[in-house]
């Protein structure tokens, strides 16, 4: 257990002091779990949309579809976009590989799935009178589709964590499109990795608290807007 | 004489043309609706008046909501066509012509927010401005008598107050055709006379078209001039008015029927007579006029029917359908 603790004492004092390495890793992390996350319910929640109120053909197939890929492992994600952006690839010319965009980007394909399926599930647990109502109260489908979310918030911003955890604690993207390269493309829990083979226990072990940290951070806000602003306050 | 075993009912149950003083707002024809294999409405011919009141009758399962939720243009019927003022109802104007109707469900739900901002709602997504919107809001619900209650949060309402505060929201639309699903139900006595009042002057004074779905006796009793009952999804019958008070005088065979009642087109001319049922307290007189429409004339509780050398006179009350 010694190592724990003096780990863990010298893992607090790299975070108390600020340690631009750690830090500098925490941002990028969470940077990159940010924009992928932005970019996924910009397509995701009208997607999920969509899904509840069109009918189309091959509907179900499309939710079988993204109910496999919510459970698709995140080194065959990173493997599929590989093949796309390395220098060989349809995208290659973009200069992708090797960048915080490319960990994004990978990260935005394994959340979205998810995020969709969260989403639709969430707006499918609300009492079908809510659109219903809107619309008749002349309501466009547009400022339906606000007031659906409106009432159905508390499950669609727990969708957006539940993303935006995927993406941050993710490891096979980070490592294989971004490809763990210090101060410019190493994340959190690649970093950890590698800390970890090194035998770097103190900076692995900050970096896993900086994660956990931001999980209860992300977990509290939601808390906190449920009790705050609960559906019957 | 001859009892009439189908009680009147004949299998064209249009009320017949909208004459102009009551256009037509709603036009059915062969509309039907279906959940998979199960028919929950099958309107044939129904056509209702601008301004008019009915009341939708019928048992549980009957096909009242579907039908109020096909007028509202909440849900595209399986199949037929609907006619709203004239026009074909059809995809592309179901949006417009939503702003003209507004239903209010039995079982209301509120947004999440204060009653204020579910009366408001309706004038917001119009872009109506906020000092308007505001005050408009509190007529509204000084009209159903919630003011005390306009901060309150609205999903916290109990049963009858949230069923208030629904037709409040409902009037802020502006709409001209109310749909209302069981709008007494949940409402406690004393708030129940005053939202029967409402209703009453919402028809008569404001000359808005309502429709309600109810089980409320004294609702169809005081607002029920014109009814139509569902059963199974089939419209089993059609009551055009409730006359206050008429003669019919019959000579041999033909009759002659006038009518008068508020709101009720009158009915004069001469008829040929079909039927005549006798019940316990009531007497079905089935006629026939002369574009061979069936009308039944229904006279109840203490009215009284006497056919005496030819002449037939009524007295009280008299319910007219037209088949």
């Amino acid at each position: 257990m010694g190592i724990f603790w003096e780990s863990l004492k010298e893992a607090l004092y790299l975070l108390l002091s600020g340690d631009r390495q750690v830090w500098g890793i925490a941002f990028l992390s969470l940077s990159c779990a940010f924009w992928a996350t932005l970019a996924a319910s910009a397509i995701g929640l009208p997607a999920a949309f969509l899904l509840r109120y069109r009918e189309f053909r091959l509907k179900n197939f499309v939710i079988l579809i993204l109910n496999t890929l919510q459970s698709v492992p995140t080194v065959a994600v990173g493997l599929f976009l590989y093949v796309f952006i390395s220098r060989r690839g349809i995208f290659g010319p973009l200069d992708l590989l090797c960048s915080p965009k490319a960990i994004s980007l990978g990260q935005f394909f394994l959340i979205l799935p998810l995020l969709v399926m969260f989403a639709l599930a969430a707006i499918n647990r609300l009492d079908e009178r809510y659109r219903q109502t809107d619309l008749t109260l002349g309501a466009s489908p547009w400022q339906a589709a606000l007031a659906v979310c409106r009432e159905a918030r508390f499950a669609l911003v727990a969708a957006l964590c539940a993303s935006f955890g995927r993406g941050v604690a993710e490891v096979g993207v980070s490592m294989m499109l971004g490809g763990n390269i210090k101060g410019f493309t190493r994340a959190m829990t690649t970093a950890m990795a590698l800390e970890n083979d090194k035998g770097e226990f103190a900076m692995a072990l900050s970096l896993g608290l900086v994660l956990l940290l931001v999980s209860f951070a992300l977990n509290f806000a939601l808390n906190f807007f449920q009790d705050h602003k609960g559906p019957n306050s | 004489m001859t009892a009439d075993p189908t009680n009147g009912l004949s299998p064209d149950l249009a009320i017949g043309p909208a004459t102009d003083s009551t256009p037509e707002l709603y036009r059915l024809e062969g509309l039907a609706k279906t959940y998979g294999e199960r028919t929950v409405l099958d309107a044939d011919r129904l056509i209702l008046a601008q301004g008019a009141t009915y009341c939708l009758l019928g048992h549980n399962g009957g096909g009242k909501t579907t039908l109020l939720k096909i007028l509202a243009f909440l849900e595209a019927p399986s199949q037929g066509k609907m006619y709203f003022k004239g026009q074909l109802v059809t995809p592309k104007n179901l949006v417009a012509n939503r702003a003209q109707a507004v239903w209010a469900p039995q079982f209301p739900v509120m947004f999440t927010g204060s009653l204020l901002y579910n009366a408001e709602y309706p004038l917001k997504v119009k872009g109506v401005s906020p000092a308007q919107k505001r005050r408009r809001a509190y007529e509204l619900l000084d009209l159903v008598g919630l003011t005390h209650l306009a901060q309150a949060p609205a999903p916290r309402l109990s049963g009858g107050e949230a069923q208030r505060a629904s037709l409040a929201r409902a009037l802020a639309t502006g709409a001209e055709a109310l749909l209302l699903d069981e709008p007494s139900a949940n409402v406690d006595a004393k708030a129940r006379e005053g939202l029967i009042k409402l209703l009453e002057n919402l028809a008569k004074d404001q000359r808005l078209t309502l429709i309600v779905a109810t089980h409320d006796q004294e609702i169809e009793d005081r607002l029920g001039e014109r009814s139509v009952r569902l059963e199974r999804g089939q419209i089993l019958e059609k009551s055009e008015g409730r006359a206050l008070g008429g003669t019919l005088s019959a000579n041999g065979h033909e009759i002659l029927l006038a009518v008068a009642a508020p709101g009720l087109e009158p009915l004069n001319g001469s008829f040929r007579v079909l039927a005549l049922a006798e019940g316990q307290n009531c007497a079905r007189l089935t006629l026939i006029d002369g574009e061979r429409r069936k009308i039944t004339v229904k006279l109840k509780d203490e009215a009284s029917l006497s056919l005496a050398r030819g002449e037939l006179t009524l007295s009280k009350s008299l319910t007219v359908r037209r088949g």
